[in-house]
């Protein structure tokens, strides 16, 4: 399946964190990498405009009272 | 007593022993050490065994004993942990290379709490390379191998927790879980393992993975012992501000409410899609002895497990990189192949990908509740969905192929660690290839004491977890 992620951009990314471009695998990377996004598209989609990170925190302590 | 019926006993029991006058500490102590230094050539399962100091502590501990200055709980009981767990100025290796060489800087709030309740730590444990593989192979220190077979894997990345307390070489072991790492090891090897809900254990001292997903908790031959552990672990930790402030509960008292009743999720989607049919089977007829158990058993369509699975990666591989991002600049030589594959692939991930996989998260905890506690009070699952792999044919390295053979293994772990929600695994069976497999047992948040009563029912009436492995 091609992925929506470019190996270049894999690189690029990379290198712009001063790590060695053969640290990783670009072409595997961009795979993984795309097919993850792809996996949570429709839920990021859905999600209401307001929610934030610290939502989960608040549900779960929430649930144990 | 022998060696072998000493070996036998679960920490609770030898507890019970020692505090009856039966057993001394130094002899529980001497007994497991050679067990130990027996099984450590064939499984590889410890990093350090700390012979004079355990042997100096249980002598301290009969001493106490005998002017009745009793510590608590787990008196003069032999314990080890993950090598993750630090003891200030004391080397944690993280199953790690780069760690060896740096003292840790505080001790761990879990291993402080196991100190007083009376637990000595004879040694510390072999374990994936940063806690970041769920095979247990460490091309540092040695793959870790099963002790019902040691061509096959024991899962990770608890993988010497999971191996020695399999073995008796270790009455029970502290473990931690950021997708699957305390439930895989557990079924693998045929232990128990206990995840409890995020927030439940203090992490503090406990080298981290990915902060929004590690969980602290035991691996133990019987449910009994999990939640004298867990009752020991758990609770408010200044240290740590993700702990739940709210009183403990006694989860042994809790052993013994009753199962009559309860309501046992069977997922109808995402979890058999792909089961082996061996899977399958021990897995209904689990459901089986807890319906005898007087449990009802109902079908419930658990939602969007996949994408929990997925923003489970990305937020794993993003903390981690953040973690790992100096190391990997300077010392990319010192990580294994597979590691450092893995840990750098985390840099490429967009910060907004990031945060929405954080965003999601509530609501989907949210409506995991809605759609599952709304009609069972426990989701049942297997651990893994096929049967045990050989060390060999798990040997991917960093290859292309590496991410689609892990992402298989944790398929049904990753979702549930990224709902943060508490999880049991206990023993359920054997495979054709006799080798043990769990079923996974999910509570909702904060309700462990509901899993360890149906774990305890289910043990009482099965003897999976008296088996031992031939080592």
């Amino acid at each position: 399946m091609p992925s929506s992620i470019s190996p270049q951009l894999i690189a690029t990314l990379l290198e712009i964190a001063d790590v060695a471009p053969d640290a990783t695998r670009p072409e595997a990377a961009a795979t993984w990498l795309g097919a993850q996004l792809e996996g949570i598209r429709p839920a990021i989609d859905d999600l209401a405009f307001e929610a934030e990170p610290a939502g989960f925190v608040l549900e779960i302590h929430g649930r144990a009272r | 007593m022998t060696a072998t019926e000493l070996l036998a006993l679960s920490a609770t029991g030898l507890a019970a022993q020692i505090r009856a006058g039966r057993v001394r500490c130094v002899q529980a102590m001497e007994t497991v050490l050679a067990r130990a230094a027996e099984i450590q050539p064939r499984l590889n399962g410890f990093i350090r065994i700390e012979n004079a100091r355990a042997l100096e502590a249980a002598h301290a501990a009969d001493r106490d004993a005998a002017a009745g200055r009793w510590h608590g709980p787990l008196h003069g009981v032999p314990m080890a942990h993950k090598d993750m767990y630090y003891r200030a100025g004391e080397i944690s290796t993280g199953g790690s290379k780069i760690l060896r060489e740096r003292p840790a800087p505080r001790t761990a709030t879990a291993l402080a709490r196991l100190d007083h309740a009376g637990a000595i730590q004879f040694a510390t444990l072999n374990m994936s390379e940063f806690a970041f593989n769920p095979t247990g192979h460490n091309w540092h220190f040695g793959h870790c191998r099963n002790a019902w077979h040691a061509d096959y894997i024991t899962g990770g990345s608890s993988s010497g927790s999971g191996t020695t307390v399999a073995a008796r070489a270790n009455f029970a072991a502290l473990g931690s879980d950021t997708g699957g790492s305390i439930r895989l090891p557990a079924s693998f090897c045929g232990t128990v393992g206990m995840m409890a809900t995020y927030g439940r254990v203090s992490r503090a001292g406990a080298m981290p993975l990915s902060h929004s997903l590690d969980r602290v908790g035991p691996l133990t031959r019987t449910v009994e012992d999990a939640a004298l552990l867990l009752t020991i672990l758990a609770g408010a930790d200044a240290d740590d501000p993700t702990c739940e402030t709210r009183p403990v509960p006694d989860f042994v008292a809790a052993l013994g409410q009753p199962i009559k009743g309860l309501r046992i999720g069977r997922p109808t989607r995402h979890v058999y899609e792909n089961a082996d049919a061996g899977v399958t089977s021990c897995m209904e007829a689990s459901l089986d002895v807890l319906r005898r158990l007087g449990a009802t058993v109902v079908d419930v369509e658990p939602p969007a497990l996949a994408a929990a699975g997925a923003a489970w990666s990305i937020v794993a591989a993003s903390e981690a990189a953040a973690l790992h991002a100096k190391w990997l600049r300077t010392r990319p030589q010192d990580y294994s192949d597979q590691i450092r594959t893995r840990l750098a692939q985390g840099l490429a991930i967009p910060a907004h990908d990031y945060v929405d996989a954080l965003r999601m998260r509530g609501p989907a905890l949210r409506a995991f509740c809605e759609a599952v506690f709304s009609r069972c009070d426990v989701l049942h699952a297997p651990v893994v969905d096929f049967a045990t792999p050989t060390i060999v044919e798990s040997e991917v390295g960093g290859s292309p192929e590496m991410m689609a053979v892990l992402g298989r293994i944790t398929r049904l772990t990753r979702p549930i660690s990224y709902l943060g929600l508490p999880a049991l695994a206990v023993p359920a069976g054997f495979l054709s290839n006799r080798l043990p497999i769990a079923m996974q047992l999910v509570g909702r948040p904060f309700d462990e004491a509901t899993l360890l009563a149906l774990g305890q029912a289910y043990q009482g009436a099965t003897d999976w977890h008296l088996r031992a492995p031939q080592v």
